[in-house]
């Protein structure tokens, strides 16, 4: 009995090890990204070998905040993020309520159709996007810039395997007690589904936000670029600096870092949720 | 009924010799004309989409200011559209009225941007005799210009030339004299001359890129695609695999495998600007393949590495060589970056447009975009500016070298005229992938998957467009 506990022990230790040094070989690429961004010229240019900085600055952070509009970029690229998250959650949730609650004609068939949305690659479409938010005037605008993004199959998917595990009983009580599918949709289907809708949020945070060439291609105005392009700029042809570079990245990724570790427990909540039907 | 018939074929004759007076009248007729601008002409807005950006953005920028400010009839505007892959992408799908007037491009795009319908060639706006155009250098002539017709296809934004930088230190030290290099299989020699004495960790470093295979099989003398190396007409098939090319690109394939495989090469595949050339300002390397247009980055590199010993930049630059000693090598191809008009039926943007370029191309702002980058001058006028003579002098003794280099090529070397520019690097730089990262792939074999895949390129686009 105690061999066996010790032994489990044991294991449980190595998996722990395991784990932390996955993670720090995971981390080890960002801490060098950050140690480097922190150096002068001159220590980056001898080539050191160093873990950390023998010279601490912020050199290089201070040249990308002067003369790179980041915070203009920032907010552009927030602002794409919270139009394409409102909307993926209001027309992802109505549309998979309807999918896992009602019963239609060619149910299964629609289902299937927005399924195999998924299956075509965003680079193929991206011409007639371009071609048709052109034709309707929207370059340099917001709208311009999420408009393809506005619904997805993946919304939709989440959504509906998070409201198949709702037990049928809920709805069948709630419908006694006189509420209506819009107020079980509001009252007790979207209250109960917030960690698949903050995990749908994240997911779509981190599509947009790292999006580099559709907002290029739809932009021409500088104003209206995001952070992506305007990292890009550091390491333009005949320019690139690493240290601007690698202050430039730590800069981009804070932002979305920070969403990540907030939600990532709603994030792994909502990617599982329905995959085990109570 | 013979007579009448006999009337039919003079009549037919006299047809056809009166439509080709007709034509040929017709062609004299359509020359260029420069488009009148109208008088009350006020800040008509002119587009530039750039790739640069850093300091050579700064500095563009601070032209287009200088520009906007000398005259109120145009207003330049510069913007950023990404790298060179992104802008064309951008340029391929935008309506008439985004495009801009004005873009950069790379010397190796000639061809791809000569056979689009979007650009509109630069001796159509400036005039086929325009004495800027006349002015410059003739090796530049043999790559923007088009040799049968003559005519500009672009303008280039700068004379550059690839070549190798030579760390003149390291080189003294172990007895290497790179003014005496005559062929790539000299720089190989030297190379082992250089790690084997212990002068430097590690021979010569090289850009991640295919374009210098092709630069050198030009100074060779041997073709890379058919028809004249695409001057004469579009190119229909690669010729790596036919002699005399295939010697020649073997050859080099093979100097750069051994070069990998015994770790006298830094590792292929780093980049050029993150890790090649702190390499080569700190001395690791001796040797480092680049294009002359990039000598204002080394000489910041190198001030930067040596900030704390003070140590004086040395740094030789050798033009470009031929593969072998058997070589043609008398001409230096052009490299670099260049401006391309963009054809948005705005005849009066392009007027400003060029009128920017001839701004921007003035023997004095040559010169200076020439100490800011590195770029050789693109004409007489601005080699004999004083500030590029004093940059001659007290900056950069080197590149007289180089400039006596450039008066003596003739004009048969340029880099493949080509409408498949993205996949012929692509193919190309994964051959040079493939036998660097393994010293036992077949060099027969990497070439034979090159050739197809850009045969394949050149077969879909003759089907697409022709």
């Amino acid at each position: 009995m105690k061999t066996t506990y010790l032994t489990r022990r044991t294991v449980d230790n190595l998996d722990l090890i395991f784990k932390i040094l996955i993670g720090l070989a995971l981390l080890f690429p960002l801490f060098i990204c950050l140690s480097y961004s922190l150096r002068p010229d001159t220590e980056l240019m001898n080539r050191s070998k160093s873990i950390l900085p023998e010279t601490w600055t912020l050199q290089h952070f201070q040249w990308v905040f002067k003369y790179v509009p980041v915070f203009q970029y920032i907010k552009n690229s927030f602002i794409c993020c919270a139009i394409v998250i409102c909307s993926q959650v209001l027309f992802g949730s109505l549309c998979a309520y309807a999918l896992a609650f009602f019963n239609f004609p060619l149910k299964a068939f629609f289902f299937a159709v927005i399924i195999t949305t998924m299956m075509i690659p965003g680079d193929v479409t991206i011409i007639s996007n371009f071609l048709n938010i052109q034709a309707l005037g929207l370059r340099n605008t917001y709208a311009g810039m999420t408009l393809p993004f506005l619904i997805s199959c993946m919304s939709v998917l989440l959504m509906r395997q998070f409201y198949l595990s709702i037990p049928s009983e809920f709805k069948e009580a709630a419908t006694i007690d006189g509420c209506g599918d819009i107020g079980f949709f509001a009252r007790i289907a979207v209250p109960l589904s917030v960690p698949s809708i903050i995990s749908l949020a994240i997911y779509e945070f981190i599509m947009i936000y790292n999006q580099y060439f559709w907002p290029l291609l739809v932009n021409t105005k500088d104003s209206m670029y995001t952070i992506q392009i305007g990292m890009s700029m550091l390491v333009g042809h005949e320019s690139d600096e690493v240290g601007r570079v690698l202050a430039g990245a730590i800069i981009c990724i804070i932002p979305s870092t920070t969403i990540f570790v907030i939600g990532q427990k709603y994030l792994v909540q909502g990617m599982t949720a329905g995959a085990i039907k109570g | 009924m013979k007579k009448i018939l006999k009337i039919f074929v003079v009549c037919a004759v006299l047809f056809v010799i009166a439509q080709g007076i007709y034509a040929t009248g017709a062609q004299e007729v359509t020359q260029p004309q420069t488009t009148q601008i109208p008088e009350d002409l006020h800040d008509y807005p002119v587009v530039y989409w750039t790739t640069y950006t850093g300091a050579n953005g700064a500095f563009i920028q601070t032209i287009i200011d200088e520009f906007n400010a000398s005259q109120d009839k145009f207003e330049v505007t510069m913007q950023y559209n990404g790298n060179y892959m992104d802008q064309l992408a951008k340029l391929q799908v935008s309506d008439e009225e985004s495009l801009p007037h004005l873009i950069n491009g790379s010397t190796e795009q000639v061809g791809t941007y000569a056979y689009s319908d979007f650009v509109k060639w630069a001796s159509d706006v400036a005039g086929k005799d325009n004495e800027l155009l006349n002015s410059f250098y003739g090796n530049l002539k043999a790559t923007w210009g088009d040799s049968v017709s003559g005519k500009w296809i672009g303008v280039p934004l700068g004379n550059s030339q690839s070549g190798i930088m030579v760390n003149m230190y390291i080189a003294k030290a172990a007895g290497v004299d790179p003014f005496s290099w005559k062929s790539l299989e000299d720089v190989w020699r030297d190379s082992y001359k250089i790690v084997n004495g212990g002068h430097a960790e590690f021979a010569i470093g090289t850009d991640h890129s295919s374009i210098y295979m092709n630069y050198a099989l030009s100074i060779e003398g041997v073709p890379a695609v058919d028809n004249g190396n695409g001057g004469e007409a579009l190119p229909t098939k690669a010729l790596y695999t036919e002699s005399p090319t295939y010697e020649a690109t073997r050859r080099y394939l093979e100097i750069w495998q051994d070069l990998s495989a015994n770790k006298i090469c830094y590792p292929l595949g780093s980049s050029w600007g993150n890790e090649c050339l702190p390499a080569f300002a700190s001395g690791q390397i001796a040797f480092l393949t680049g294009t002359i247009g990039g000598y204002g980055r080394v000489e910041r590199a190198w001030a930067t590495a040596h900030e704390a010993d003070g140590m004086p930049i040395d740094v030789a630059f050798i033009p470009w060589l031929p593969v072998t000693s058997k070589g043609r090598a008398t001409g230096l191809p052009a490299s670099g970056n260049g401006f391309y008009l963009i054809d948005k039926n705005d005849p009066i943007g392009e007027q400003g447009a060029w009128e920017f370029l001839e701004f921007f191309l003035s023997p004095e702002n040559q010169a200076r975009w020439c100490l800011q980058t590195g770029y050789l001058p693109l004409n007489e006028p601005c080699r004999n500016t004083t500030a590029y003579q004093d940059y001659v002098t007290n900056r950069f003794p080197y590149a007289a070298h180089v400039l006596d280099a450039q008066h003596k090529s003739d004009t048969k070397s340029f880099y493949p005229v080509n409408m498949i520019d993205t996949e012929f690097k692509a193919a190309g730089l994964e051959a040079l992938e493939k036998v660097a990262a393994d010293p036992s792939y077949s060099i027969d074999k990497a070439i034979k998957e090159m050739t197809e895949q850009i045969n394949e390129a050149l077969e879909l686009w003759h089907m697409s467009n022709t």
